[in-house]
C-alpha cells in the first residue's frame, strides 16, 4: 500500500478511536444514550424525578496522568431551553470539585444519602450557578488540577476527585453533563481515565424508541445485588443484561417511590459489568422523565456505576446461562 | 489551596532586574531538575533562596541549581500548600494534610500536635507577639508560639472554609473564607477567634489572598470579582473598601495569588498562565493597570 495512503489510514483510525474514547469520557456517556443528568433546588416537589437534590459523581485520573487536567459541566445554570422549569426559573445550584484524603474513601462519601461527612475531603473549587444566560448551553470549565490533589486509591490505580451538585435553592431542575478534559476550553479525554457514581440521578430522553443503559461494576464479593429505581412514572420497563442474564426485568417505579429488585449474581457476572436497561414505553408519551437508579450488593453496599463499563459492554453468553441453569 | 503557577514567570521576576516597563521572562523546568511542574507556593528566605513548594516535595532554588526535599528529609509531608517567611527569617510549610514544619538555620523540624488534623493549610500569618498564626480550611486556625507549643483556635466559622489570613494589629486579624471577608479578634480567654465586623461591601466571593500595602492598607484578592484596597482603623474598627480593579471583561477571573516588588509593583497571576502588572499612578495613590499582560 502506498506509504501516504497507510499513513492516512492510521491517522483515520486513530482519530476515530480518540473521538469515540473521548466521547464516552463524559457523565452520561455517549454509550449510556441519556441525554443530561438532573438535580432539582431543594424546595422542588421530590414527585419530579428527585429524591435528595444532590447528585455525587467521582473522576478517576490514571496515577500516570502528569499535566494538568479540567472538569467540566456543560449547561451549569438553571435556566434557558434545557433546564426543567417549574414557574419562573428560580433555582440555584453549587457545584463543588473536592480532593485529598477521605474525599472518595469516606463511606458517607458512598453513601447513597448525602449525609454526615459526605463532602469529605478538601474543596478544590466550587461555583453557583442560577439562571444565567452566560452559562446556558454552554461549557463551565473547574480547573486546572493537578492529579495529586485527588484521593489515591491502589484499587483503582488512580487519583479520585469528587463533584457535588446541590440544589441550594429553587424548584427548577437543573440538567447538565459532565466531561474530563485535558483542555479547558476543548472536550479532550484523559487516557485511561473514568467517571463513576453511586447514586444516578438523570433525565430519560422523550423519544419513545430510545433506550438508555448504565453500567455497574459487580466486584469479586458480589453474589446478589438489589437494583433499586425510583418515580419509573410508568415510562416502559427496566430489564438487566449481563454475560449471564439476557433481559431479566425489574419491579419499575411509581410515583415519588423506590422498588427494588433482588437478583443472584453468578461466578461469571463477578468482576465484569451488568448493563441496566431503560425500555421507553412505546404506547404513551412520558415527556420529561427523571429517575434515579441505585444497585447494591448483598451487604447493602452501593456498587459504582461507570461511565466507561469495566471490562466493556456486557454480551450475553448463552453457555453461561446454560451453565447458571444447570448448576441449579 | 491554590494551585498557584504551572509555568514559573515569577523564578524570573524575583531573579532579573525590572525595569518598569520590559520584563523579561524565563521559563525553569524539569531540565533545570525542578522535577516537578505543579508549584503551589513560593518563598524567598533571608539568605536569598528561593523555596519552592510543590506536590510532591520542597526544592530550593540558589539561581543556578534546585535541590529537593521530601518527607525523608524530615518534612511533615510532601505536598506542600503554603510558605511563609516571619519576622526573623525563618520559613513556616503548611501542608495539605493540615501538617507544619519549621525550617531554620539547623534544618526542618515537624511541629508535633498536628496529627490529628486532615485539612489542608491555606494560609500562615505572624502575630506581633511572636506566634505564628495558620489557617486550614476546614479546622480552624493553628496557632504555634514561640516555644513551639501548637494550640487549636477555634472560630464562629464552623460551615465557612477559611482560605486566607492575615495579622492586623494586636489581637486583631483579617480572615478570608469562601464567600466573605472579616476583622476577627482573639479572645485569649476563651481561645477563640471572633468576628469584630463583616465587611459587608465585600462581594460572594472566595477571598484568595491579603496583601499588606506599604501605606497601611490592604489589597484584598477576590477570585472573580475583582481586586479591592482595604483602609482599616483598628481603634474604631472603621473601614472603606474600595475596588481597585473590577473584572468586567473576565480579565481577572480565577485570580491565584500575588505579590508587590520592591519597586512598589504589584503584580497579579491568574490560573493559567496569566500575568498582570500594576503600578502606583503617584498623584491619585491609586493602582492602574501598567506593564501589561503576559499569557
Amino acid at each position: 500500500m502506498n506509504k501516504k495512503i497507510l499513513h492516512f489510514v492510521v491517522l483515520t483510525l486513530l482519530n476515530c478511536f480518540l473521538y469515540l474514547t473521548g466521547m464516552s469520557q463524559s457523565a452520561p456517556a455517549e454509550d449510556e444514550n441519556i441525554p443530561y443528568l438532573v438535580t432539582f433546588g431543594a424546595q422542588a416537589d421530590k414527585s419530579w424525578g428527585d429524591d435528595d437534590f444532590c447528585q455525587i459523581f467521582f473522576f478517576m485520573v490514571p496515577k500516570t496522568h502528569n499535566v494538568p487536567f479540567y472538569i467540566r459541566v456543560f449547561d451549569p445554570d438553571t435556566g434557558g431551553e434545557l433546564d426543567e422549569q417549574k414557574g419562573e426559573f428560580n433555582t440555584t445550584v453549587k457545584f463543588s470539585v473536592y480532593g485529598g484524603k477521605g474525599s472518595w474513601s469516606d463511606p458517607d462519601a458512598k453513601s447513597v444519602d448525602p449525609k454526615g461527612n459526605f463532602e469529605s475531603g478538601s474543596l478544590l473549587d466550587s461555583k453557583l450557578f442560577d439562571n444565567n444566560s452566560k452559562y446556558d448551553q454552554k461549557w463551565y470549565t473547574f480547573g486546572p488540577f493537578n492529579a495529586l490533589e485527588g484521593e489515591f486509591s491502589e484499587e483503582l490505580n488512580g487519583y479520585i476527585f469528587k463533584v457535588i451538585a446541590k440544589g441550594i435553592s429553587g424548584d427548577d431542575g437543573n440538567l447538565y453533563q459532565y466531561f474530563m478534559s485535558t483542555d479547558k476550553r476543548e472536550n479532550k479525554p484523559i487516557e485511561g481515565g473514568n467517571i463513576f457514581t453511586y447514586k444516578y440521578h438523570f433525565r430519560l430522553s422523550n423519544n419513545q424508541n430510545n433506550v438508555s443503559q448504565i453500567y455497574p461494576y459487580l466486584d469479586d464479593k458480589v453474589i446478589s445485588v438489589k437494583i433499586l429505581n425510583y418515580d419509573w412514572d410508568d415510562d416502559g420497563f427496566i430489564r438487566v443484561v449481563s454475560v449471564a442474564k439476557r433481559g431479566e426485568l425489574c419491579t419499575i417505579s411509581e410515583d415519588s417511590k423506590w422498588a427494588s429488585t433482588e437478583l443472584p449474581v453468578t461466578k461469571e457476572e463477578r468482576n465484569t459489568s451488568m448493563e441496566i436497561q431503560f425500555i421507553k414505553n412505546r404506547a404513551k408519551l412520558v415527556k420529561n422523565n427523571n429517575v434515579a437508579v441505585i444497585i447494591q450488593n448483598q451487604y447493602g453496599e452501593s456498587l459504582p456505576f461507570y461511565v466507561i463499563p469495566i471490562g466493556g459492554i456486557p454480551v450475553y453468553n448463552p453457555a453461561l446461562r446454560m451453565k447458571a441453569v444447570e448448576r441449579k | 489551596m491554590k494551585f498557584r503557577f504551572y509555568i514559573i514567570f515569577l523564578l524570573a521576576q524575583v531573579f532579573f532586574q525590572l525595569d518598569g516597563q520590559n520584563n523579561f521572562f524565563r521559563q525553569y523546568g524539569f531540565a533545570d531538575g525542578l522535577s516537578n511542574s505543579f508549584l503551589y507556593a513560593i518563598n524567598q528566605d533571608k539568605e536569598g533562596y528561593l523555596w519552592i513548594g510543590t506536590a510532591e516535595g520542597l526544592y530550593r532554588f540558589d539561581g543556578f541549581e534546585f535541590q529537593h526535599f521530601t518527607d525523608r528529609d524530615s518534612l511533615a509531608e510532601n505536598f506542600i500548600t503554603a510558605i511563609y517567611k516571619d519576622f526573623s527569617g525563618g520559613l513556616w510549610l503548611g501542608h495539605m494534610s493540615g501538617g507544619i514544619t519549621h525550617v531554620s538555620d539547623d534544618g526542618f523540624r515537624i511541629l508535633t500536635g498536628t496529627s490529628t488534623y486532615n485539612s489542608p493549610v491555606t494560609s500562615i500569618t505572624e502575630a506581633d507577639t511572636g506566634t505564628i498564626w495558620f489557617s486550614t480550611q476546614n479546622e480552624g486556625l493553628l496557632v504555634s508560639y514561640p516555644n513551639h507549643d501548637l494550640i487549636q483556635v477555634s472560630t464562629q466559622l464552623d460551615n465557612e472554609l477559611i482560605f486566607t489570613i492575615r495579622h492586623i494589629t494586636g489581637n486583631l486579624f483579617l480572615v478570608g473564607t469562601q464567600e466573605n471577608l472579616y476583622v476577627m479578634e482573639y479572645l485569649k480567654d476563651s481561645g477563640t477567634l471572633s468576628v469584630k465586623v463583616r465587611i459587608k461591601e465585600y462581594p460572594l466571593s472566595k477571598v484568595v489572598d491579603i496583601l499588606i500595602e506599604k501605606d497601611g492598607g490592604y489589597f484584598i484578592l477576590s477570585q472573580d470579582e475583582g481586586i479591592f484596597m482595604l483602609t482599616f482603623k483598628p481603634e474604631t474598627l472603621v473601614y472603606d473598601l474600595e475596588k481597585i480593579s473590577s473584572n468586567s471583561n473576565g480579565q481577572l477571573d480565577n485570580i491565584q495569588g500575588a505579590l508587590i516588588t520592591n519597586v512598589n509593583e504589584f503584580w497579579v497571576y491568574m490560573m493559567g498562565n496569566r500575568i498582570i502588572k500594576y503600578s502606583r499612578k503617584n498623584e491619585s495613590g491609586k493602582f492602574l493597570i501598567s506593564g501589561g499582560k503576559y499569557e
